[in-house]
């Protein structure tokens, strides 16, 4: 990936940005020096880095708006920054931009029981969102495997999932409310506590739009009751393939358990030697399943979960048979990725959505691909909605072998599109895979999106160069129609 | 498949034809919704023989289907796999298709516990005001690529384009279902039982109160389903009833269709959607504007009510503002006033944006959902 180069001329206007901020902002909250800027150099797609000309760290809403504000007015495009856990390069930041970074947004506003929901800053992590009314009795379903540390800002921008979507959805079926910045420094309230909301779906558009419209600074997101009680299950299978038929099975018997999630042998072996979740090792695949609700239809369901695995030729089959054992087998899930680490130097994870029918030929072809590259790939997936997570694995200090881990990922990615997927599941577009949308989308869908950019941020400071290969202005997607003598939305500035 | 490439393509052309004369449409299907949003006078532009289901693969929980194609034809055909919409649309009318239904964000009684519509909707084609045809969003269940247009496209009541496909998820239809009736409860403490059900981890996907009373549906297997009724009949002290599998279905279905609020002459069906501690409240105030029959569902986060014809409408917007509800007004008035609550100004202005990336020429639809030329930015008609 190559970067631009950094305009000289907004580069040249960091010192008045600075004189302009410092109305607004204490020198505590903006960030200039070098080595203090290191930090923000790459989000968790660390293969790309470049430095931000400065941080701003504001504190409320309105401090938001004023650095929104001051970059507007200086022509500064600016990086939303939550927790830099993005695996798309979505953070990355820009030589001649700022990162806006929500970490000292971090209060739960209301905890509202009653009607369900929860109000948060855009900093506060998602298990801290859950830790905020477990107490209670509930939770918040979303649970990426970096929730400890990610951002709820994060979690809405690239609508971030885990291994409970497929029953509870993702993050934007849980969103009810926001408050947002616009690039020119409005403030705005969209949805609320209610289940509508007045107008368009704003939500559904902001959710998952990677930055590029609007900061978040505030969310309500909707709570669920704690199911009474949370079963897993492992199956061992002698094939992947068994085991992604065996999901097929289960969903065909119609039940739609909590979690469900594949690993190949490569992952298991890395995971096991990294946590020790107990998992055999020698087995080429393992399926986790997870039954939750109320007592009375998980006792159903667990018994006719036992004979489907069964029939579906499982070689092993494992209940967990305290609170601690279930944990103990999804912390092995969950430390999927740093486990790694383990094995290989560097590694690169993918994260494309096929159609859970197509995943034994998915499989063989990455295995081909693999081969053909020379680089190991092993494979963990939520298997229940078909996102795979390939996992390159590569050495960076082997000279080409970056670029050609990049070439093998870029090539599954189609793989996902070719078999009727998308070139992401739940960790967005970002830098990534920006230069692959064309392979999805024709060029009229994508001046679709990009006019909707256009009309949101009209001078382009937004999250700039991420998601969309080529940007373009509303006025030169759409002219301007007059209709009958009269302008259909006088209210509206002309761009 | 070419009989309808060849419909899309004349939708196309009369869109592109309209933008030439720069002429306003108005997109239909059934009509069976006609009667929600605002007065249109434009050219009609019918969409109901985009008709037919494209694939529906059942393993995969997705179906992509054109949107004329009738609500009811679906549901026969996801049945006869055992699977559904969790999301269950109400049809009103047998003329209801599967993108008016879209298009309204229509969800039924389960919206609490599954989802609306939208949260449902995977992927869409449609004809943008610019005549092209685009798509965005997929056909698997998890999908973050580009904006989630597919979103912005339900509830726009045909304001945003013309759908010409949608792609929407399915779900295993659970095993059985039992409604428990509760009579005698007064209001508010109906709505307290709702709030404190809804906060139980149990499967309830129904709750509704009217004057007969509280009724929660459970589904599940059917020895799950029995255990959580006897779980909540004894939480209440009320006298109260079971309905078995087939009476739950039917009573649903009589519900999920408004059979029960029948508007008697000179009155109109409202539906107020809010907070649900804020309900119970808002049906009180109403009663001011001459509220008859009303009716909570959604486990108190939806009212719905019969109010007089010539109520004055502005003031029910403003009365539901108040309560953090928004209000749908069933009936397109003489006046034409707003048939939804409008919304505060800045979401004015962001819709504004998105109405002008996908229709600037404001063909589609014009005024449909609001009276957008009459409200000013930076403030709605009710700030203030
Ligand atoms: C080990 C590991 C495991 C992971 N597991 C999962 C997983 O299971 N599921 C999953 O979905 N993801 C997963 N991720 C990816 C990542 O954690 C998510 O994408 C997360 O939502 C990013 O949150 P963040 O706060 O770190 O955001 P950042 O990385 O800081 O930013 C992500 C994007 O959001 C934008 N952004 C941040 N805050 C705001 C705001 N307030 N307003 C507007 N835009 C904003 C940024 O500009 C950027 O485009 C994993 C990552 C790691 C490292
Ligand atoms: C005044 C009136 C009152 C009525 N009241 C009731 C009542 O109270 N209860 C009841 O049960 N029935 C009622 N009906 C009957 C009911 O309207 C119809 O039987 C049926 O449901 C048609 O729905 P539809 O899918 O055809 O959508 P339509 O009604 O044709 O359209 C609904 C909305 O979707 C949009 N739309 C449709 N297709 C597309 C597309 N492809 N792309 C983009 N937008 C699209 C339209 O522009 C419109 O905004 C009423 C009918 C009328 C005329």
């Amino acid at each position: 990936m190559n970067f631009p180069e950094p305009d000289k001329s907004r580069l040249e206007r960091r010192k008045d940005l600075i004189e302009r901020l410092r109305k607004d902002l204490n020198a505590d909250q903006i960030i200039d020096s070098s080595e203090d800027l290191v930090a923000y150099e790459c989000d968790a797609l660390s293969a790309y880095r470049q430095r931000p000309m400065l941080v701003t760290l504001p504190d409320n809403t309105a401090q938001v708006s004023a650095v929104l504000k001051a970059c507007s007015a200086l022509d500064i495009p600016i990086v939303p920054w939550g927790a830099g856990t993005g695996l798309s390069g979505g953070a990355l930041p820009r030589e001649d931009g700022v990162v806006l970074s929500t970490a000292r947004l971090r209060s739960v506003l209301d905890i509202d029981l009653k009607n369900r929901t929860v109000t948060v800053q855009p900093g506060v992590t998602n298990l801290a969102v859950t830790e905020a009314v477990e107490q209670y009795g509930f939770y918040y379903a979303p649970d990426p495997s970096s929730q400890i540390a990610c951002s709820i800002g994060g979690n809405i921008a690239e609508n971030s999932g885990g291994v409970h979507c497929l029953k509870y959805g993702t993050t934007t079926n849980n969103v009810l409310g926001l408050e947002v910045v616009l690039a020119d420094g409005e403030v705005v309230r969209v949805g609320g506590k209610g289940m509508d909301q007045a107008g368009y779906d704003l939500l559904g558009l902001l959710t998952g739009s990677e930055g590029l419209l609007a900061i978040t600074t505030e969310a309500t997101l909707r709570i669920l009751p704690k199911p009474e009680v949370a079963r897993a299950m492992m199956a061992v299978f002698n094939s992947v393939e068994g085991a992604g038929q065996a999901v097929a099975d289960i969903i065909a018997a119609g039940m739609v358990p909590a979690g469900m999630e594949i690993m190949d042998q490569l992952s298991i072996e890395a995971v096991e030697g990294f946590v020790g979740a107990g998992y055999p090792l020698g087995v080429a695949a393992l399926l986790l399943v997870e039954l939750d609700g109320p007592e009375s239809e998980v006792a159903h369901h667990i018994g006719v979960l036992e004979g489907l695995l069964r029939q579906a030729g499982a070689s092993e089959i494992r209940r967990a048979e305290s609170e601690a054992d279930r944990l103990r087998l999804w912390a092995g899930r969950k430390a999927a990725f740093p486990a790694m680490g383990r094995i290989s130097p560097d590694y690169y994870c993918m994260d494309g959505t096929i159609p859970r029918g197509r995943l034994p030929e998915v499989l063989r072809r990455i295995g081909e691909l693999s081969k053909g590259y020379g680089l190991r790939v092993a494979n963990v997936f939520h298997a229940g909605d078909g996102n795979l997570h390939p996992l390159i694995l590569y050495d960076s200090n082997v000279e080409g072998d970056l670029a050609k881990a990049e070439g093998l990922g870029a090539d599954i990615l189609k793989l996902c599109v070719e078999v009727g997927g998308v070139l992401s599941g739940e960790h967005g577009i970002g830098i990534e895979k920006r230069d692959l949308m064309p392979c999805m989308f024709n060029d009229a869908d994508l001046d679709a999106q990009e006019r909707i950019k256009a009309c949101f941020d009209v001078g382009q400071i937004l999250n700039p160069g991420k998601v969309y290969p080529v940007l373009r202005r509303c006025a030169e997607g759409g002219a301007m129609h007059v209709h009958g003598g009269e302008e259909k939305f006088p209210e509206l500035e002309r761009f | 498949m070419e009989e309808s490439n060849r419909v899309a393509d004349s939708i196309q052309e009369q869109v592109r034809q309209a933008l030439a004369e720069d002429a306003a449409l108005e997109v239909f299907a059934g009509g069976s919704k006609s009667f929600l949003g605002r007065k249109q006078s434009g050219r009609p532009l019918d969409v109901s023989a985009l008709r037919g289901v494209v694939s529906y693969e059942p393993g995969e929980l997705v179906l992509v289907a054109r949107p004329g194609t009738r609500l009811s034809e679906i549901e026969t055909l996801l049945d006869g796999e055992g699977q559904y919409f969790a999301f269950e649309p109400p049809g009103w009318g047998e003329a209801a298709t599967i993108g008016g239904t879209v298009a309204c964000n229509l969800s039924g009684p389960r919206r609490f516990k599954m989802g609306a519509l939208r949260d449902h909707l995977l992927g869409i084609e449609m004809i943008d005001g610019h005549g092209e045809r685009i798509r965005a969003g997929g056909k698997v269940v998890k999908n973050v690529t580009g904006y989630d247009l597919s979103k912005a496209l339900a509830g726009s009541f045909g304001t945003l384009g013309v759908l010409t496909e949608v792609c929407l998820k399915v779900w295993p239809r659970p095993e059985t279902q039992a409604t428990l009736s509760v009579h005698g409860l007064l209001p508010g403490a109906a709505l307290q039982h709702m709030l404190d059900w809804a906060a139980r981890p149990l499967e309830i996907t129904g709750l509704a109160y009217d004057e007969a009373g509280l009724v929660a549906r459970v589904e599940g297997p059917a020895q799950a389903v029995r255990a959580q009724i006897e779980t909540l009949r004894a939480l209440v002290a009320a006298e109260s009833s079971v309905m078995q599998e087939d009476e739950s279905r039917a009573f649903w279905r009589h519900w999920r269709e408004l059979e029960w609020l029948v508007p008697g002459a000179g009155m109109q069906r409202w539906r107020f959607s809010g907070p649900p501690t804020r309900m119970v409240r808002l049906m009180e105030a109403l009663k001011a504007e001459g509220l008859q029959r009303w009716g909570l569902d959604w486990a108190g986060g939806l009212l719905w009510a019969l109010l007089p014809v010539d109520t004055a409408v502005g003031l029910v917007h403003r009365t539901a503002a108040r309560h953090e509800a928004l209000g749908w007004r069933f009936a397109v008035g003489e006046r034409n006033e707003e048939a939804f609550t409008p919304p505060n100004g800045g979401v004015v202005r962001m819709n504004q944006m998105l109405k002008r990336s996908l229709d600037p020429q404001n063909i589609f639809n014009p005024g449909k959902m609001f009276a957008l030329d009459e409200i000013q930015v930076g403030g709605s008609g009710l700030d203030g």
